[in-house]
C-alpha cells in the first residue's frame, strides 16, 4: 500500500522555528524546578539573603541612619551601592553570596533537568521532534541560565533600582550605570559557566549523589585547597583553581574593577581556564546528547 | 494453598485503597481485573506483604502475609520495570535463587530450568539493559518462579509480551495451575486472559464487585442492557412485531442484519422465542454483541443504571 | 543455614554493586585532589616543625574530616539502601524470605568496609605523604576518623530508610547544615557530627602542638566525651534506622 493510501498528511498549521521550542524546554524546566517544595528551602534562603539586602538598602537610605551606623551594615553585608576605586562593588558581593544559594540548587537539580532525561531514556521525546540536539542543549543551557538568573542577577538589579528610587535623585542611576553593566557582565559569566559545567555534568553521571558530590568538589573543596595552597607558597596563581573566583575575576574584568594588582594578573589566566573548561564541556556534552542509547 | 483476604481495608492516608475486602483464592489461576486506580496494585502488595492491612488480616496459607515466613510461599512478579540493570538476566535470577537460601550448585540448577520454563535460555546471557520488555517480563517471570512456590502473584504479566510469547507464557501459567498451585494474575484487559482464568474477581473502587467464573457473573447479570445481532430473511417483519416488546429500548435495521437494544435480557429471550415461533420468522443468526468479558467488566465498572 | 547464605548472598550482591558503582569513581575524584594537594604541599610539611603539624592537622580537620569523610558516608551510605529505593530494585530484597532487620544489617555492613576502606585508605595516604608528622598524625588522629565515619554511615542508613530523597538531604546535612552548626558559636555545634570529631583531634592533637582553637568560637570537649558521643549516634541512628525500615512500608516502590 502506497504511502498516500495511508492517508498521512503532513501538518496544516503554522511551524515555528525549533529554535523558539526551546522556550519550552526552558518553561518545562523552571516549572521543574520551583514545583518542588524540597527546592523552596534552597530558594527560601536566597529570597532571605535578598530581602536582608532590600531591608538594608531602605534603612541607609530611608532612616538616615548616622554614619558610623551606615559604615557597620556596609561592612556586615560587604555592601557598597557606589564603590571608589579600591572598594568592592557590593552588588556583585550579593551575587557571590547568591552563588552558594545558586550552587546547592544546580547540585540537585541537575539529575532532574538533564539526568533523568537520560537515565529514563527520555531524551528521544525531544529529538523526536523537530528540534535536534542543539536545540536541547540550548535549551537546557538556557533553562539552567534562567535559574541562576533568577537568583543572582534580577534580584541585584532589583537592588540597584531599589537603591536609585530611595535616593532623591536619578543621579545615583546617571552616575552608577557601570554598575548595573557590569551586574549583568558577571552574571552572564555565572550563566554561562554553569550551565555549562551542570548539564554536562548531569548527561554523564545522571544521578544526584554522582553529581552533588562531584560538584561539590569542585565548589567546595576546590576552594579550600586552592586557599591552603596559595597560604603556604605565596603564590596567587593556586587561586585559579577556585572556580567560584575565577568567575568573579572574569567578572571583574569585563569592567577592570579590581581591588588589587594581583587579582589583576591572574583574570586573564582565569578567563583562559573558564574558556577552556566551558569547551572542553560543551564538546563533550555534544557527543552524549544522541536520541538513542546503545548499551551493547 | 490458600490466599486470604478477611475483611481487609487499606488506607493511604485519607484515601482509601482497597475497602473491606474478603474472599479466598485457592489452586488454579484466578484473574485479577479491575480498571487503572481501582485497588489492584494494593491488593497484589498486600498480598505479596508489601504492605499491611490497616484493618483485617491479608493470609498466605495460615500466615500473615506481612511476615518473613509467608514469603518463602509465594513467588511475586511486580509490574515494574526495574532491574539491576548491570547483571544479565542469568545472574539475576541466581541471586534471588540465593536470596532464598539455595546452595550454589542447587541455585544455578534452579536458574537454568526456570530461564528454560519462561523462554529465555538461549537470551539469558544478555545484559537486562539492552533486554526487550517482552525479555524483561520473562525474566520477572521467572524470578517469581524461582523457589518453586505454591502461589504465584503476577502484576500484569503479559503486557508487552508479543502473540506468540503471550502463548508460551500461557501455556506456562495453565501448567503451573494444573500442578494445583494457586495463581493470582492482575490485569485490566480482560481478553488478555480471560481464557487463562477459571475465575475472576473484578475489583472497583476498592471494593470486590463480581467474582467468580465468566460465565456465572454473566449469569448474574441476566438483567443488564444488552445488545443483541440478529440476521433474519425477514428483518423488516421481525423489527415491527419486536418493536412492540415492552423489554426492548430500540432497534437498528441495517442492511444484513437486526440490532436489538434490551433492557432486560432473561425476559427478552423468553418473549423472543414465543414471538419467533408464533408469527414463523426465520432467524439465520442470533449473537450478543457486548457479552464479552470487556463489557461485562465496563458494566460492573460502572454499577448497574 | 539457608538465611545465613541469603544474608551472606545480600551482603555480598550490595558490596559489588556499590564497589562498582558511579559513586566510587566521584568519590576517588575529591580523594585524588587531595592527594595532589598533599604531594604539591609537602614541602612545606617537612622538618616536622610544630608549624607544619599545625598546618597538617588543619587540613585534616577541614578538609578531609569535614568534606572527604562525609562525602564517602553519603556515597555509600545513603547509597546502598537509597540507590535501591530510587531504581526501585528494593522491592526484589523484600519479597524474599529474609527478615528486613538482616536486610539492613547487610546493606550496613556492606557498606561499612567500603565507606572505611577508603576514608581509612586515604587518611593513611595522606600521612604516608606527609612524611614525619603525617605518622604522628596518624597515630592521632586515626581513632575520630573511624568513629566519625562509622557515624556518618549510621546517620546517613537512618536518612536512606527514611527520606525518600535521602541523597539530597544527606549532602544538604553534611556539607551545609554540618558546617554551619559546627562553626556557630555555643552549643548549638553539638548536633553536629563534625564537632565530636574535631574536639577528639583537638584533644588528641593540642598535646603534640597543634594550637587550640579560639574558646569564644570552638570549645572542644574530652576526647572520651566525644568518642561516647559519636557512639551512641551511630548506634541509636542505627537502632532508629532498624525500627523505621522492620515497620516501613515503601509505597514508593511499585
Amino acid at each position: 500500500m502506497g504511502i498516500n493510501n495511508a492517508h498521512y498528511y503532513g501538518w496544516q498549521g503554522k511551524l515555528h522555528s525549533p529554535w523558539i521550542s526551546t522556550l519550552s524546554i526552558v518553561r518545562v524546566a523552571l516549572l521543574q524546578v520551583f514545583r518542588r517544595k524540597s527546592y523552596w528551602v534552597v530558594i527560601g534562603l536566597g529570597v532571605f539573603q535578598f530581602l536582608s539586602f532590600w531591608i538594608v538598602i531602605y534603612a541607609i537610605t530611608q532612616a538616615r541612619l548616622p554614619a558610623n551606623a551606615q559604615r557597620d551594615l556596609y561592612e556586615v553585608f560587604g555592601f557598597s551601592p557606589s564603590p571608589e576605586p579600591g572598594e568592592e562593588n557590593g552588588y556583585i558581593a550579593f551575587m557571590q553570596q547568591q552563588s552558594v544559594v545558586v550552587m546547592i540548587l544546580l547540585a540537585f537539580s541537575g539529575s532532574l533537568l538533564v539526568g533523568s532525561d537520560f537515565r529514563m531514556k527520555s531524551l528521544p521525546f525531544y529529538l523526536s521532534r523537530r528540534i535536534d540536539r542543539r536545540h536541547y542543549i540550548v535549551g537546557k543551557l538556557l533553562a539552567v541560565s534562567a535559574i541562576v538568573s533568577l537568583l543572582t542577577t534580577v534580584p541585584a538589579l532589583l537592588l540597584f533600582l531599589e537603591y536609585g528610587m530611595f535616593t532623591p535623585s536619578v543621579g545615583y542611576w546617571r552616575e552608577n550605570w557601570g554598575i548595573a553593566v557590569s551586574v549583568l557582565a558577571y552574571g552572564a559569566v555565572l550563566c554561562a559557566v554553569l550551565s555549562i559545567l551542570i548539564v554536562t555534568l548531569s548527561a554523564y553521571l545522571q544521578r544526584v549523589a554522582p553529581i552533588a558530590i562531584t560538584w561539590s568538589s569542585l565548589f567546595v573543596l576546590l576552594i579550600r585547597l586552592a586557599s591552603y595552597l596559595q597560604d603556604a607558597t605565596d603564590n596567587n596563581y593556586w587561586y585559579l583553581l577556585d572556580p567560584w573566583r575565577d568567575m568573579r575575576l572574569v567578572g571583574k574584568l569585563c569592567f577592570g574593577v579590581f581591588l588589587e594588582q594581583e587579582e589583576h594578573d591572574i583574570a586573564a589566566w582565569a578567563a583562559v581556564i573558564l574558556a577552556g573548561v566551558c569547551a572542553v564541556c560543551l564538546v563533550l556534552l555534544v557527543r552524549r546528547v544522541r536520541a538513542v542509547d546503545i548499551v551493547e | 494453598m490458600f490466599l486470604t483476604f478477611d475483611h481487609v481495608t487499606k488506607f493511604y492516608g485519607p484515601v482509601i485503597g482497597v475497602n473491606n475486602v474478603s474472599c479466598r483464592i485457592g489452586p488454579g489461576i484466578t484473574g485479577l481485573f479491575g480498571a487503572n486506580g481501582a485497588g489492584k496494585s494494593t491488593l497484589m502488595k498486600l498480598a505479596s506483604g508489601q504492605l499491611r492491612p490497616s484493618q483485617g488480616t491479608v493470609a498466605v496459607g495460615d500466615r500473615r502475609a506481612w511476615s518473613t515466613e509467608a514469603k518463602r510461599h509465594f513467588g511475586y512478579s511486580p509490574d515494574i520495570n526495574s532491574f539491576y540493570e548491570e547483571m544479565t538476566g542469568r545472574e539475576f535470577i541466581y541471586v534471588m535463587a540465593r536470596l532464598y537460601g539455595l546452595a550454589k550448585a542447587d541455585a544455578r540448577a534452579r536458574t537454568e530450568e526456570v530461564l528454560r520454563e519462561v523462554g529465555m535460555i538461549d537470551r539469558a546471557g544478555r545484559r537486562l539493559a539492552g533486554c526487550s520488555h517482552g525479555m524483561r517480563q520473562r525474566v520477572k517471570l521467572g524470578q517469581a518462579l524461582i523457589n518453586d512456590p505454591p502461589i504465584l502473584l503476577l502484576d500484569e504479566p503479559l503486557s508487552g509480551i508479543d502473540p506468540g510469547g503471550r502463548r508460551e507464557i500461557s501455556r506456562l501459567l495453565l501448567e503451573q495451575g494444573e500442578k494445583g498451585k494457586t495463581i493470582l494474575i492482575s490485569s485490566h484487559i480482560l481478553v488478555e486472559t480471560e481464557n487463562l482464568a477459571d475465575s475472576v474477581l473484578i475489583i472497583a473502587r476498592g471494593r470486590i464487585v463480581a467474582s467468580g467464573t465468566l460465565v456465572e457473573i454473566r449469569a448474574l447479570l441476566e438483567d443488564r442492557p444488552l445488545t443483541v445481532e440478529i440476521v433474519s430473511d425477514d428483518a423488516r417483519q421481525l423489527a415491527a412485531l419486536l418493536v412492540a416488546e415492552p423489554d426492548v429500548r430500540g432497534i437498528e435495521l441495517r442492511p444484513d442484519s437486526l440490532l436489538i437494544r434490551t433492557r432486560n435480557p432473561g425476559r427478552f429471550f423468553s418473549r423472543f422465542n414465543d414471538v419467533v415461533a408464533s408469527n414463523q420468522v426465520s432467524v439465520v443468526k442470533l449473537q450478543t454483541l457486548d457479552g464479552g468479558a470487556d463489557a461485562v467488566f465496563n458494566y460492573l465498572q460502572q454499577g448497574p443504571r | 543455614m539457608s538465611l545465613l547464605r541469603a544474608w551472606i548472598t545480600l551482603v555480598w550482591l550490595s558490596f559489588r554493586r556499590l564497589l562498582w558503582s558511579g559513586s566510587t569513581l566521584m568519590v576517588l575524584l575529591p580523594i585524588a585532589a587531595c592527594t595532589l594537594f598533599i604531594l604539591r604541599w609537602r614541602f612545606r610539611l617537612e622538618g616536622g616543625s610544630f608549624e607544619s603539624f599545625n598546618a597538617f592537622s588543619l587540613f585534616l580537620m577541614f578538609a578531609f574530616a569535614s568534606f572527604v569523610v562525609p562525602i564517602c558516608a553519603v556515597a555509600y551510605g545513603t547509597a546502598s539502601i537509597g540507590g535501591d529505593r530510587e531504581d526501585r530494585t528494593l522491592l526484589f530484597l523484600l519479597v524474599r524470605p529474609v527478615p528486613r532487620p538482616l536486610v539492613f544489617f547487610a546493606k550496613f555492613f556492606a557498606t561499612l568496609p567500603l565507606a572505611l576502606g577508603l576514608v581509612m585508605g586515604a587518611f593513611w595516604l595522606y600521612c604516608q605523604l606527609a612524611g614525619e608528622i603525617g605518622a604522628l598524625a596518624y597515630s592521632l588522629y586515626l581513632p575520630a576518623i573511624f568513629y566519625m565515619t562509622i557515624a556518618y554511615v549510621s546517620l546517613f542508613h537512618f536518612f536512606a530508610v527514611s527520606f525518600r530523597h535521602s541523597t539530597i538531604i544527606a549532602l544538604i546535612y553534611a556539607l551545609f547544615i554540618e558546617i554551619v552548626l559546627g562553626n556557630l558559636p555555643g552549643i548549638v555545634k553539638r548536633v553536629a557530627i563534625n564537632y565530636y570529631g574535631r574536639s577528639m583531634m583537638y584533644a588528641a592533637g593540642v598535646p603534640e602542638g597543634l594550637e587550640r582553637p579560639d574558646a569564644q568560637w570552638f570549645e572542644p570537649i574530652s576526647a572520651t566525651t566525644s568518642a561516647a558521643a559519636l557512639a551512641g549516634i551511630t548506634l541509636v541512628a542505627l537502632l532508629v534506622a532498624l525500627v523505621v525500615f522492620q515497620r516501613r512500608e515503601y509505597t514508593d516502590l511499585t
